[in-house]
C-alpha cells in the first residue's frame, strides 16, 4: 500500500501541470500515472481532483498532433487488487500497454500509455473542442481505520496481534492498529482541450501603394503563441509579425508564405501578391497654389495594384515674379518613366488695372433733380444751384490676373480682383415761392430748399472659378429740406418756415462684376410740407403753419 | 369743389353791397367751403372734411362779390369792427403812427408801439402806405373777437383781429395756433375760380427723356398754368404762375415754360396728362379741375 505522503506529492505535481499548461513528456507521465493510481490504488484518498483539463494541438493541414506519453508501476499488498476500463470521448486517442489494466494482490505491474489528439476527427482549423478520458474502476484495498471515507467497508482487522509490540504496521508506529478492508467502484474523468491550429496571412492583395514600395507582413494565428516564420520572395526567412519587405523589382507577381508552429506541429498559409506597371501619367493643366504632385497626378496602371511612383520635382509652386510658369514633371515607377507638364499661375500678379466707372451717384442725383423739378417746376434757368459733383471721388479698381480652373476648358481664366472705395457728395439748393397772407404772389416768400446726397461704396472681391457676379448694396444718405428765417417786405412779414420731407431714402445695388458695371437704385420721397410760423405786421397776426406743397413720389426705380 | 363754389355764390347773394358806406356789422350763421388741394390749406378739425372740400360752419358776413372800399370816410366812433378796420386803413394811408397805436387794445400796445415807433417804423409805414384800393371782404366771429378780412391791390389779403373792450372795438395782436382763420384767409387770398379756358397748346406725341419742349400760352394775369395727371402715381406737377419767378415771358398774361422729359418721374412710358389754368395752385386732381382742360398723351422714350 502507498503512504499518504507519496500520494500528496503526486497531487501537487498534477496541479502544477494544470496551472502552467506546461505540457511535456514528464507531465504526461504524471497524468498517466495519476490516471492509473486514481483508478486502481489511490482512490481511497478523497482529496483527489477527479478531472483536470490538459491541452492538445492538431494540424488538419499536416495531420500532426501533440501527445502525452508516460509509464507507471504498481505494487499491491495482500489486500489490494482491482481492475480499470478506460474510454475516450472527443478527438483524442489513448493507448496503454499492457492493455490489461487489472492487478492482483501482492503483484507488481508496469503500464506505458500515450494520449494524443485526433487530427482526422478534430475540429476545423481555427477552432477547438473538448475531449475526455473516463476510467471505470473496481478496487479492493486496506486503509487505516478512520483515515478515509468512501467505498464499502467489507471487513476490519488489526495490523498486529493483540498484546504484541513492535511488529505492527508503519502507519501505527509499528504498533497494533485497526484497518478497514474497502471495496470501491467508480468513474473518474480527465478532460482535454484540443486546438486545431491555423495561420492566415493578412490581406496583401497589392504589392505596394502609391505612397510606399514596402510591404508589411502580418498573420493571425490560432491559438496565440507559437512561432510565425515567413518565407520571403527571395527565399529568406523572417520570424514574427510586422515584417517589412521591399517589393520594388520583384516582378508582376510573387508569393509570400507563412508557417505557424506550436508544440512541434505546424500549419502554413500562402498568398500571391500582384504588382502592376505604370503605363500613363498626366497632370492637371494648371495650378495656382503649391501642390504635391502625388496629390494631383493622374496615373494609369495595367492592373488594380498601384505601386509606388516617385515624382521629380515632387512639388510645384506658383512663380514668384512671372504670372505663369510651365513645369515638366517626371514620374518613375520601377523602370517605367513618364513626363507631363503643368502650368503654375501666380494669381496675385496683376496683368491690368482698370478704374471702374460707377454712375450710381449720378442716377440718384438725377432723382433728386426730378424731385426738385417736381416741386418748383422746371425752366432752363433753374432757381437751383448745384454744388459738389455727381462724379464719385476715389476709385474702385478692377485688377485682372489669371487663375486656374482645372475642371474647365480652357483651364486658365482671367481672375478679377476688385478693391477700393468711392464716395459721392452732391448738393443742390433752390429758392421758390410759398404762399402767405399779406404777401402778393410776385413777392411771395422765397423758401430756400436744399437737397444733398452722400454715398459711399467699398468693394473687396476676388473672383473664383464658380462665382460669376459681384454686387454691392449701397445706401445713400440723402438730405432734403430747407427753410427761411427771413423778414420780407420791410419787416411787414416775418417767416420762420421749414421744409419737411416725410420719408426720404435712397437704396441701390451696384454690380461691378462681370463688366460692364450695372445696378439699380430706388429713391423714396415722401410728402413735402411747409412747417413754421408766419408773422404779419398788418394786423399783428402770427400763425402756426403746416401745409403740404408736394404729395411725394412712390419709389422711383432706376436701372443702370 | 362744385359745392365750394355754390356756397360761395350763396354768400354773395346774402351779403350786403354798400360800395361807399360802411355796412352794418351783422354776422349770421353761414358756411364756407374750401378746396383742400389749394396750396397753403392746412388740416383743420374745426371744419368738416368731405372729399376734397373742407367746410366751416360759423357766424360771418361777406362782401366778396362787391367788396366795400375802405379808407374813404372816417368812422372814429369805432362802433363795430368795420369802423375800427376802416380807421386803421386811413391811419396806414396817412402813416399816422399815433393813430395806429390808438386803434389797438392795451395788451397789444407794446407790440404796436415798437412797430410804429421803433427802428423798423419807417419801413413799416412805407409798406402799409403802399396799400392801394383796400377793400373789406367780410368778417367772422373768431375766438374772443372777430376776424375781419381785407385785401388790397398791392399785397393781397390781410387779417385784422378785433375785440370789444370797454364799449369800443379795438384791434388786437393774435398769436393764432389754430388753422381756421389762416385757411379762410388763404381761400380769400386765392378766391378760387373755376379753371380758365386755354387755347390748345400743340405738343408732340413723343419725346426723348433728355429733350425739352417749350410751351407758350396766354392766361389771365397772375393765373397758374398747371400740368397734372389723373393719378398721383404719375405725378407731373408742373406749375407756372403768370409773371411769377418761373415764367420765362415777362409779359403779363403770357406764360412760357419748358416741358422736360426728366420731369416725368416714372421714366420712360406713355403718359396721359392735362393742362389747365387756375387762379390758385393745386395740389392734386379734383372734380373741379375736370372742366376747361386739355388732355394729352405723350410717349416718353
Amino acid at each position: 500500500m502507498f503512504n499518504d505522503s507519496n500520494k500528496n506529492q503526486e497531487q501537487i505535481a498534477i496541479y502544477n501541470h494544470q496551472n502552467t499548461f506546461n505540457l511535456n513528456y514528464i507531465t504526461m507521465k504524471k497524468v498517466l500515472l495519476y490516471l492509473m493510481l486514481l483508478s486502481i490504488g489511490i482512490v481511497q484518498s478523497q482529496t483527489v481532483q477527479p478531472s483536470l483539463p490538459s491541452t492538445l494541438y492538431i494540424s488538419k493541414q499536416t495531420g500532426q498532433s501533440t501527445s502525452f506519453k508516460g509509464s507507471v508501476s504498481k505494487t499491491t499488498d495482500k489486500y489490494e487488487h482491482g481492475s480499470l476500463v478506460l474510454q475516450t470521448n472527443g478527438p483524442i486517442s489513448i493507448t496503454v500497454n499492457p492493455q490489461d489494466l487489472s492487478i492482483g494482490t501482492n503483484q507488481t505491474k508496469t503500464w506505458t500509455g500515450t494520449v494524443k489528439g485526433d487530427a482526422v476527427n478534430g475540429p476545423a482549423p481555427g477552432t477547438s473542442s473538448t475531449a475526455t478520458i473516463s476510467g471505470n474502476y473496481d478496487t479492493h484495498f486496506s486503509r487505516p481505520y478512520g483515515t478515509g471515507s468512501g467505498g464499502d467497508v467489507e471487513d476490519t482487522y488489526y495490523c498486529a496481534e493483540e498484546g504484541s509490540t513492535g511488529d505492527g504496521c508503519a502507519y501505527h508506529g509499528n504498533n497494533r492498529g485497526k484497518h478497514e478492508l474497502i471495496h470501491k467502484i467508480g468513474t473518474e474523468n480527465l478532460s482535454f482541450t484540443v486546438y486545431s491550429i491555423q495561420i492566415k496571412i493578412d490581406d496583401i492583395a497589392c504589392a505596394a501603394t502609391l505612397n510606399s514600395d514596402e510591404l508589411t507582413l502580418n498573420a493571425t494565428t490560432f491559438p496565440s503563441g507559437g512561432t510565425i516564420t515567413w518565407t520571403l520572395p527571395d527565399g529568406s526567412k523572417a520570424t514574427g509579425n510586422g515584417i517589412k519587405v521591399k517589393t520594388n523589382g520583384l516582378g508582376a507577381a510573387f508569393n509570400i508564405s507563412a508557417t505557424f508552429e506550436i508544440e512541434g506541429i505546424s500549419t502554413s498559409d500562402q498568398k500571391q501578391v500582384t504588382r502592376n506597371r505604370l503605363i500613363g501619367f498626366k497632370l492637371p493643366p494648371c495650378t495656382d497654389t503649391t501642390k504635391n504632385i502625388s496629390d494631383i497626378a493622374i496615373l494609369t496602371f495595367d492592373g488594380p495594384c498601384h505601386p509606388f511612383v516617385s515624382f521629380k520635382p515632387p512639388q510645384v509652386s506658383p512663380p514668384m515674379v512671372a504670372w505663369s510658369d510651365d513645369i515638366k514633371v517626371t514620374a518613375s515607377c520601377g523602370g517605367d518613366v513618364f513626363d507631363a507638364n503643368i502650368t503654375t499661375i501666380n494669381t496675385n500678379k496683376s496683368i491690368s488695372a482698370t478704374p471702374l466707372q460707377i454712375d450710381f451717384g449720378a442716377k440718384v442725383g438725377e432723382a433728386i433733380d426730378k424731385v426738385i423739378d417736381a416741386i418748383i417746376a422746371d425752366k432752363p434757368l433753374s432757381p437751383c444751384d448745384k454744388s459738389g459733383s455727381l462724379k464719385p471721388s476715389g476709385s474702385i479698381i478692377l485688377e485682372e490676373s489669371r487663375m486656374c480652373c482645372s475642371d474647365q476648358d480652357p483651364a486658365i481664366k482671367p481672375s478679377t480682383k476688385i478693391a477700393g472705395q468711392v464716395t459721392w457728395n452732391y448738393g443742390i439748393s433752390c429758392q421758390f415761392p410759398i404762399p402767405a397772407l399779406s404777401i402778393p404772389y410776385i413777392a411771395s416768400l422765397d423758401l430756400a430748399l436744399s437737397a444733398g446726397l452722400s454715398a459711399s461704396i467699398g468693394a473687396s472681391y476676388q473672383s473664383t472659378c464658380t462665382a460669376g457676379k459681384f454686387c454691392i448694396d449701397a445706401e445713400a444718405k440723402a438730405t432734403f429740406g430747407g427753410g427761411i428765417g427771413a423778414t420780407v417786405l420791410a419787416g411787414a412779414v416775418k417767416a420762420n418756415l421749414q421744409l419737411v420731407v416725410e420719408g426720404i431714402g435712397v437704396k441701390g445695388s451696384v454690380c461691378v462684376y462681370p463688366l460692364p458695371v450695372n445696378g439699380n437704385a430706388s429713391v423714396t420721397f415722401g410728402k413735402v410740407k411747409v412747417v413754421g410760423t408766419v408773422t404779419v405786421a398788418w394786423g399783428l397776426s402770427s400763425h402756426s403753419v403746416d401745409y403740404p406743397i408736394f404729395d411725394g413720389f412712390s419709389p422711383i426705380n432706376y436701372t443702370f | 369743389m362744385k359745392k365750394t363754389f355754390l356756397t360761395y355764390i350763396c354768400l354773395l347773394v346774402s351779403s350786403f353791397s354798400f360800395s361807399q358806406e360802411l355796412p352794418d356789422f351783422n354776422l349770421k350763421k353761414s358756411s364756407i367751403a374750401l378746396p383742400i388741394y389749394m396750396i397753403g390749406t392746412m388740416n383743420d378739425k374745426a371744419g368738416t372734411l368731405n372729399g376734397d372740400t373742407l367746410t366751416y360752419q360759423l357766424k360771418g358776413q361777406w362782401f366778396l362779390d362787391n367788396p366795400i372800399k375802405l379808407g374813404v370816410n372816417s368812422s372814429p366812433q369805432l362802433k363795430n369792427p368795420y369802423h375800427t378796420v376802416n380807421e386803421l386803413v386811413m391811419a396806414y394811408m396817412s402813416k399816422d403812427a399815433k393813430k395806429i397805436v390808438s386803434l389797438y387794445n392795451a395788451s397789444s400796445n407794446s407790440a404796436i408801439t415798437d412797430l410804429v415807433n421803433g427802428s423798423s417804423a419807417p419801413a413799416f409805414l412805407e409798406y402799409v402806405g403802399k396799400a392801394q384800393q383796400v377793400e373789406l371782404l367780410g368778417a367772422i366771429e373768431y375766438k374772443n373777437g372777430f376776424m375781419v378780412y381785407t385785401k388790397d391791390a398791392t399785397y393781397g389779403t390781410h387779417e385784422n383781429f378785433v375785440v370789444k373792450e370797454k364799449g369800443k372795438y379795438l384791434l388786437s395782436a393774435i398769436d393764432d395756433k389754430e388753422p381756421t382763420s389762416w385757411n379762410i384767409g388763404n381761400y380769400l387770398r386765392c378766391n378760387p375760380k373755376p379753371s380758365e379756358p386755354l387755347n390748345r397748346i400743340a405738343l408732340p406725341d413723343s419725346m426723348n427723356m433728355n429733350d425739352s419742349f417749350l410751351i407758350e400760352t396766354k392766361t389771365k394775369p397772375h393765373y397758374f398754368v398747371e400740368l397734372y395727371t389723373s393719378t398721383l402715381k404719375q405725378n407731373i406737377p408742373i406749375r407756372v404762375m403768370d409773371n411769377g419767378p418761373l415764367d420765362l415771358d415777362p409779359v403779363l398774361g403770357s406764360v412760357k415754360f419748358y416741358l422736360k422729359g426728366k420731369s416725368f418721374t416714372n421714366g420712360k412710358g406713355i403718359y396721359t396728362f392735362y393742362i389747365a389754368s387756375f387762379n390758385y395752385q393745386i395740389m392734386q386732381v379734383a372734380s373741379s379741375l375736370l372742366d376747361n382742360r386739355w388732355k394729352y398723351t405723350l410717349k416718353l422714350y
